[in-house]
């Protein structure tokens, strides 16, 4: 990587990736911490001169380092599990995960606090993948070279995934699910207004 | 879609991803025309990917970068040091002047920052030239080194009250090893001032531009007292 590449990645995606680890995490500090690290290994590290490759390895390395916070912090679960299914101890540390940091205080709205309040409910590798597909927009294959995983497989678990968030927003949201549609519409255009 | 719905799931997960095309995306379309439970939920869908993308973007605290920067040249400038020794003692050449080789096989350590690459490798070109003026300890006028626009001073002799430390920013060190040349080491230092100031003035912004500015520093304050411990008298 040549010192051109280098630079116009650190300038182009640090609010990117910072912003990610910020969502995901749900915290400033380690957010800024594994920013810090991902561009530093960036540097020092990525085998790949540029282009797709170094974004994708760029990406790579930023979640594995989230995990590693997670880990850390005891919640990383590599389980597609329902959060019904969850035990005592695993909904008091996402209890505490939901505890948005202040930083996300920007992001306004009844909706997406509702969102950001899933996601961080979710277990661990579901919200990943959501996060991977919606907020970054990757395609499965991309989400696939990420994750370390087989693209077929990778679009499953996104199914799966959005469907449980899907139903995770329609008990949170009044009129969100497909049962009040009318309701929903109405509450869109108050939150519109407001 | 509900359970009484005759859409597979699959075909309607499809369709939410724009894999569809032609005959089954037709078959959707039309479906949903009629099927209300799915029709919500492409809806759902849809807003679920506008809250995604209406989800602002965070900007990463200035600070952020420059620890960045700062723990890259951390390492670089102890690599530069190492090079020095190694070009001085080895009598090998400087490494390449960006960019780390691709067949180091090292992993850490990057030898230069890659703001820092070309003006540093003049310095280091620049020091080692100095460091020969030193051990040569007379001789005439250098010419310009490594496209400074400097020429350098003939090294005087002698043993002069450190006159290097009237005219030198403070935050220049120049050593504290008995007989050694400090009209030659002053020399090498305002020759390392002006590359800096070089890299300084190409610098894009005040963050860079201090961080490069200190990496330079340090490295001209190793070179220096390198050079000045292989003075008669000195440390080494």
């Amino acid at each position: 990587m040549d010192v051109a590449t280098f630079e116009d990645i650190l300038r182009g995606q640090r609010n990117r990736v910072f912003s990610y680890a910020c969502y995901v995490l749900s915290d400033r500090e380690d957010a800024e911490d594994v920013t810090q690290e991902a561009f530093v290994r960036l540097w020092e590290r990525c085998p790949v001169a540029g282009g797709d490759g170094a974004l994708a390895w760029l990406r790579r390395t930023v979640r594995n380092l989230c995990i590693d916070v997670q880990r850390r912090r005891g919640r990383w679960d590599r389980r597609q599990v329902d959060i019904d299914d969850a035990s005592p101890l695993d909904l008091a540390r996402r209890g505490r995960r939901a505890d948005l940091d202040p930083e996300l205080r920007l992001v306004r709205g009844e909706r997406q606090r509702a969102l950001l309040q899933a996601l961080a409910e979710l277990p661990e590798a579901t919200s990943e993948l959501l996060w991977l597909h919606y907020f970054e927009g990757l395609k499965y294959r991309e989400i696939a070279e990420v994750v370390d995983g087989h693209p077929t497989t990778v679009k499953v678990q996104v199914h799966r995934a959005r469907r449980e968030l899907r139903k995770m927003l329609d008990e949170r949201l009044p009129g969100h699910g497909p049962g009040a549609r009318a309701a929903t519409e109405r509450g869109s255009e108050q939150e519109a207004g407001s | 879609m509900n359970r009484r719905c005759e859409l597979p799931p699959e075909l309607l997960e499809a369709f939410l991803d724009g894999d569809l095309s032609g005959r089954e995306r037709r078959r959707v379309e039309t479906h949903l025309s009629h099927c209300a439970t799915c029709k919500a939920v492409v809806a759902e869908e849809n807003r679920l990917r506008r809250d995604f993308s209406a989800l602002p973007e965070l900007p990463c605290p200035d600070a952020v970068t420059q620890r960045i920067l700062a723990a890259t040249s951390r390492a670089e400038a102890a690599e530069s040091a190492r090079d020095i020794r190694g070009a001085r003692d080895g009598m090998r050449s400087p490494r390449a002047p960006a960019g780390r080789p691709e067949s180091s096989g090292r992993h850490r350590g990057w030898l230069v920052s890659p703001w820092l690459a070309g003006p540093v490798a003049a310095a280091l070109i620049a020091v080692l030239f100095g460091v020969g003026l030193l051990k040569n300890d007379t001789g005439p006028a250098e010419p310009d080194v490594a496209g400074t626009g400097v020429e350098h001073a003939a090294p005087a002799t002698g043993d002069a009250e450190d006159p290097a430390g009237s005219d030198l920013p403070a935050h220049i060190v120049i050593g504290d090893g008995a007989g050694r040349s400090a009209d030659a080491a002053a020399d090498e230092a305002k020759l390392g001032l002006v590359v800096a100031g070089r890299i300084i003035a190409h610098t894009r912004g005040e963050a860079l531009a201090d961080a490069f500015g200190k990496k330079l520093t340090s490295v001209l304050q190793e070179s220096l007292a390198i050079a000045l411990d292989r003075q008669p008298g000195g440390r080494g």
